[in-house]
């Protein structure tokens, strides 16, 4: 289950940051790719929710066998660096959630208002993100079992 | 603007204030002792309370009434947005939009804060265990 977990969040690295940067080139006057932007909305919000699902399905296992019997007596700092990456998930997930529902029918022509939410929902979902998976991939670096 | 465009103007000032909401919940919750939902991975259990007394984890609670919290404000604002023009729901989106953004920076910054700074306590070893 940490490998699908693993292998989810790389998809939605990459569609969050395709997300982030047609959000950017939407927002300097490029329209064409509005559909794009979308689509990666619908699967930045799938995988995020997948990602996050698995993750509160492996949390206990780590919680104790991990992170109660080896991080906090050796290596506290993984602990809490795990716990600051599963919060700031957490503050992730009702913007990737929203962009799904805007994004399904974004028109940045028509909307600029809606667009800018949409822009820097997609810039905050793509922060989190990058913090979570790169702050998961020291924590899996550090030796255990 | 047709009413197509006026719809989807406030569905986003709703859904800025769910974000907000969210946002909001999983805030005080941290920082004010509130009832949560924790889990015993031990006693592979749930139950209802301020503290624990045991090893537990609060991060399915937390998330739970933020997610309630969220989608509450968005019911709320759904009701109240149902007659708003135009203009009305452009300023909600702004708003929102603002006091999200203030929250969910504020929350990552606060976490991050205590965070760096927490001492950990470990959990007893099992009986008969051996660290490799």
């Amino acid at each position: 289950m940490l490998v699908l977990h693993a292998l989810v969040s790389v998809a939605l690295a990459g569609a969050s940051t395709h997300l982030a940067l047609v959000g950017l080139r939407l927002w300097r006057g490029e329209r064409g790719l509005t559909r794009l932007a979308r689509i990666y909305a619908q699967v930045v919000a799938a995988t995020f929710v997948g990602a996050f699902a698995l993750g509160l399905l492996i949390y206990p296992t780590f919680r104790y066998h991990v992170r109660g019997v080896f991080f906090d007596r050796h290596e506290p700092w993984a602990s809490n660096l795990f716990d600051m990456k599963e919060n700031v998930a957490a503050l992730g997930l009702p913007c990737a959630i929203a962009l799904f529902f805007i994004g399904r029918r974004l028109e940045p022509d028509r909307d600029p208002e809606i667009f800018r939410w949409f822009a820097l929902a997609s810039v905050w979902t793509w922060l989190t993100i990058a913090f979570t998976i790169v702050s998961g991939l020291v924590v899996t670096s550090v030796k255990s079992f | 603007m047709d009413d197509a465009a006026a719809a989807r103007l406030r569905l986003s000032a709703a859904w800025a204030l769910a974000v907000a909401g969210y946002a909001l919940a999983f805030l005080v919750s941290s920082v004010v002792p509130t009832p949560l939902v924790w889990y015993f991975p031990l006693e592979r259990r749930f139950s209802f309370e301020v503290r624990p007394s045991a090893l537990a984890m609060d991060f399915y609670g937390r998330v739970l009434l933020s997610v309630l919290s969220g989608a509450v404000v968005f019911a709320l604002a759904r009701l109240a947005l149902r007659r708003t023009g135009p203009e009305a729901s452009r300023q909600w989106v702004r708003r929102a939009l603002a006091w999200s953004a203030a929250l969910l920076v504020f929350s990552a910054g606060l976490y991050a804060f205590v965070l760096w700074h927490r001492a950990v306590t470990p959990a007893p070893l099992p009986e008969g265990y051996v660290p490799r």
